[in-house]
């Protein structure tokens, strides 16, 4: 016997069944591309942007990210159960598909028919495990849902409609298989079904209802099974299924770097208003980013303002966003979202490189600070508009003289580009370095390394400015482009090669933010810059050994994927790393990016705190950074969190210098 | 209607140090900023625009590069500023600066009813406090100096209670208008300049008053109009500071140890 199964059996092929099936096909098609026409109209509220460029990166992009499902499976748990859900639903969908492309086409038109021997085995076992596998994956995002219910995550009249529509298709789906199968190939056909093992089990269950009862009950289900998947289709734009389009275009769409970077806006054009208050400020792409959104809380669940009790979640904004685009889009923004969530961002990219979607949060909050300051002249504090000031008449946020910018480097092996450009590296100190006492340590702790590696090192001096990465991440556009650009014309004044920073705050925004800006040299983070040093043996350093844990700064790691160069350095030193369980790319902020470094801290606790607890319980004792904002504060945040004495905050420099060899 | 605010273009004191040699201020390298209490008293100012609708014109006398701390005025949305500059205004005390000034106030006065002036309530570099009272003087306004609020304001019926910040009190007073306020750092937290605004700024014009405009007598301006002039400026001797006790090994002890010493030095009381 042909192993094979008549497709179509016990309903007919004739016209009286394809042509209404094919009807309410077409007319369900039909809706949902006119639905998602009319969603064009909400996107389009937005301004332009263009992401349609470097096609072949996207479209790999989108296939890696639908067909692999590689965002989803950052997060293991739901994530495979999402993503095996996914392939097990696919290929029953592709099942469907060759079905009705030989029944009603290829066969129908041609005679041609491709589903029998093995092929058909293969087709029978692969759709029978399929549905099983989705099944048990459906079953455990119900039981997690509904049952174990984790922290945060909001079900809603969708979930309920989604997995109530995807259990009945599965389940109906199955009891079809059985019934036919108890009919066709129960009685004298085992050969052929073994190859559908699930069906097999549902056929004996079956058995004993007759013929006739089998058939009707067959029948019956088969419709309920088509009008479900109609019922599916059409509830597609009204529900969160929308996201099986959005969110896999939104792969597409996905902002393709350099990480982190922001608009940089243009402040001479005639533009009337900054920044976004409406959301025809914002561009379709954040629109349509709100439409992606699953609400699936990976952004919420990391975010460190929403972990420390501050009014803020990432999820909450890109939906509350979502509300006022499809709703009431002549509602202000920010009073929607809030002035205290839209404040307590520290920037830290945890939301977006979790999210599934490839939704990008951070843009859309600093396009509203944007408009709360260049349109409103406010900020989240007196002291913030203090540090504003400062920077403008002083070129720094502390309100430190500017003159005294280059006192630090007093007696140590440097010279001022004033004096002597003929240098190896300009090293832009930030700052913090230049003149927090603290940071001064590591300041000259990296110049010492760089004289024993024999590299010549040079300063600005009184000359360099604040790079301006804390008022940009805080809205102030327009001082950020003011500094910006003295700081570019000043160092391209010199004919420097390379520049090396020891802040990840300063090294991303010379070496992305300031491009836009006409700048083009070689930008280094001094642990990318030193490692290679220590490899090519230059710099040498005598290991001793010691316990330690390791902070992944934002701006180096997530902003920048650098997370083995400091660990090599670490490393080298003689370091061992006892690492947190929010490390790399998981790491939690330490509570200063986004400008927070110069506002308080005044809601909710302190991020640092929370930071410091982290770094306590892997019971090593050092805590090392790389960034002077992180160890600015872990000092403050090891005293608050009454760590003193059991955790010591360093950065890599302090640590290498001690182990200088010779 | 329109209030006029006078500002001042100062060094910034809080960097400035002094030559220990030749005991002048060392001024190289040090940014200028508008004197901190006049950002108040403009401010205040902005503040009357925004409830009454009156126009705000910011005066400044000072040399030529005064005009980008006007500009700053500009950015924040002020009507008209202007700058009172001529090489005949050099060298002015706080009464030749008054002069000068009250002369403007009364020529704009001509054009426009000014019922308000507001000055700081002293510079950071000269720390007199004489140039607001000086004006009014001039221009006979009541003089309210040393105001941390403005109760209530009464354009119709031209009457101004304000609030003075003295030593452990506040007094409130009443006064007919025109008057002439200095201001305390109390009175308001100065706003941040929109971009807008600030974009207007750039190409706004600092009109410039020389004295062509204003016709003032040469003796009453400049160096020969100024009875009193800076001697010498010098850091006071201060005795070195020395650690006592150890705070935080022994709180106790420590206080005593510093009880005895300010008892030695008759500035405790028993
Ligand atoms: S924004 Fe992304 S991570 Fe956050 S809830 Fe939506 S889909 Fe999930
Ligand atoms: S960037 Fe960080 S702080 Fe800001 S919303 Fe995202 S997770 Fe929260």
């Amino acid at each position: 016997m042909e192993a094979t199964r008549e497709l179509y059996w016990n309903i007919g092929h004739g016209a009286s069944i394809l042509i209404p099936m094919y009807l309410f096909t077409f007319v369900a098609l039909g809706l949902l591309i006119r639905s998602g026409l009319q969603r064009l109209s909400i996107y389009r509220q937005g301004k332009p942007l263009n992401r349609t460029d470097r096609r072949d990166e996207r479209i790999l992009g989108l296939i890696k990210n639908v067909l692999l499902q590689s965002r989803v499976l950052l997060v293991k748990g739901p994530g495979i159960a999402h993503a095996l859900f996914f392939w097990g639903f696919a290929l029953l969908f592709l099942g469907t598909i060759l079905v009705a492309a030989q029944a009603d086409f290829t066969e129908f038109l041609f005679g041609f028919r491709f589903l029998y021997g093995n092929l058909y085995r293969i087709f029978s076992v692969t759709l029978d495990l399929a549905g099983l596998v989705a099944i048990v994956m459906l079953l455990g995002l119900y039981v997690r849902r509904y049952l174990v219910r984790p922290e945060g995550l909001e079900s809603s009249r969708d979930d309920a409609v989604m997995h109530g529509i995807l259990f009945a298709i599965l389940i109906t789906g199955y009891v079809i298989e059985g019934a036919r199968m108890a009919v066709t190939e129960l009685p004298d056909n085992m050969a052929l079904a073994v190859w559908s093992p699930v069906g097999l089990v549902m056929a004996k269950l079956l058995a004993g209802m007759g013929e006739s009862t089998l058939r009707h009950l067959h029948q019956g289900l088969w419709w309920l099974h088509f009008f479900l998947v109609i019922g599916f289709i059409c509830a597609i734009p009204f529900t969160k299924f929308r996201h099986i389009f959005t969110t896999s275009a939104n792969y597409f769409f996905a902002d393709l770097g350099p990480k982190g970077a922001l608009v940089t806006m243009d402040m001479e054009g005639d533009a009337e208003s900054f920044g976004a208050a409406t959301i025809k400020d914002l561009t379709w792409k954040d629109i349509f980013d709100t439409d992606a959104c699953t609400k699936c809380k990976r952004c919420q669940d990391r975010c460190p303002a929403h972990n420390t009790e501050k009014p803020l979640s990432p999820m909450k904004v890109i939906n509350q966003l979502g509300e006022v685009a499809c709703g009431t889009p002549e509602a202000n923004l920010i009073e929607t979202v809030g002035k205290d969530a839209i404040w307590s961002c520290t920037t830290c990219r945890a939301c977006q490189e979790i999210c599934p979607a490839s939704i990008e949060h951070v843009g859309k909050i600093v396009e509203m600070r944007r408009n709360l300051v260049l349109m409103e002249g406010e900020f989240p504090g007196d002291e913030v508009m203090t540090a504003m000031e400062n920077a403008e008449v002083n070129g720094n946020p502390l309100g430190m003289a500017f003159a005294s910018r280059g006192d630090w480097a007093e007696g140590l092996p440097v010279v001022r580009l004033a004096d002597d450009a003929d240098v190896d590296i300009l090293y832009f100190v930030g700052c913090y370095a230049s003149f927090d006492k603290r940071n001064i340590k590591v300041a000259t702790s990296f110049v010492r390394l760089c004289q024993a590696a024999g590299v010549r090192v040079g300063i600005l001096g009184k000359e360099e400015k604040c790079c301006g990465e804390p008022i940009r991440k805080l809205g102030n556009e327009y001082l950020y482009q003011s500094l910006a650009t003295e700081n570019i014309e000043t160092i391209k004044g010199y004919g420097v090669k390379k520049v090396v920073t020891a802040c990840p705050h300063c090294f991303n925004t010379l070496a992305k933010d300031y491009r836009d800006l006409g700048f083009d040299l070689e930008v280094e983070h001094y642990t990318v810059f030193l490692n290679r040093l220590q490899q090519e043996g230059k710099l040498k350093l005598k290991a001793d050994s010691f316990d330690c844990t390791y902070h992944d700064s934002c701006y180096l790691g997530r902003h920048n994927d650098l997370y083995q160069e400091p660990r090599a350095l670490v490393a080298a030193g003689g370091g061992t790393i006892r690492e947190m369980e929010k490390s790399r790319a998981e790491s939690f902020c330490c509570g200063a990016g986004g400008g927070r470094i110069i506002a308080e801290e005044k809601l909710g606790s302190r991020i640092s705190g929370s930071r410091a607890r982290m770094a306590a319980a892997t019971g090593s004792g050092i805590l090392v950074s790389n960034c002077p904002f992180c160890l600015t504060m872990f000092e403050d945040g090891i005293k608050g969190a009454d760590l003193e004495g059991q955790l010591i905050p360093r950065d890599i420099a302090e640590i290498l210098v001690e182990r200088l060899a010779g | 209607m329109l209030v006029v605010a006078c500002i001042k273009q100062v060094p910034d004191t809080t960097q400035v140090q002094i030559d220990p040699v030749t005991n002048t201020l060392i001024r190289e390298g040090i940014p200028f900023i508008m004197n901190p209490y006049d950002t108040h008293a403009l401010e205040e100012a902005l503040r009357l625009k925004d409830r009454y609708g009156c126009r705000v014109a910011v005066l400044s006398m000072g040399p030529p590069n005064a005009e980008m701390t006007l500009r700053k005025a500009l950015s924040v949305g002020v009507d008209r500023v202007i700058l009172l500059s001529d090489r005949c205004f050099g060298g002015a005390d706080t009464l030749a600066t008054s002069n000068v000034l009250a002369a403007a106030i009364h020529k704009l006065a001509q054009e426009e009813e000014v019922p308000l002036v507001i000055c700081g309530k002293q510079t950071i570099d000269g720390d007199t406090a004489q140039v607001g009272p000086g004006i009014a003087t001039r221009l006979g306004y009541t003089q309210l100096t040393l105001v941390d609020k403005i109760v209530d304001l009464d354009l119709v019926a031209g009457k101004i209670r304000v609030s003075r910040k003295l030593e452990g009190r506040h007094e409130i007073v009443e006064s007919p208008l025109p008057s002439l306020l200095t201001v305390v750092r109390e009175m308001n937290r100065p706003r941040y300049p929109t971009v807008p605004i600030r974009l207007a700024a750039e190409v706004a014009p600092v009109e410039l008053w020389n004295n062509e405009v204003l016709q003032l007598d040469l003796q009453s301006v400049g160096l020969k109009g100024s009875p009193t002039w800076v001697k010498k400026i010098f850091s006071p001797e201060r005795d070195k500071g020395e650690i006592i006790g150890d705070g935080i090994g022994d709180p106790a002890g420590t206080v005593n140890l510093l009880v005895e010493k300010l008892l030695g030095k008759d500035l405790l009381e028993l």
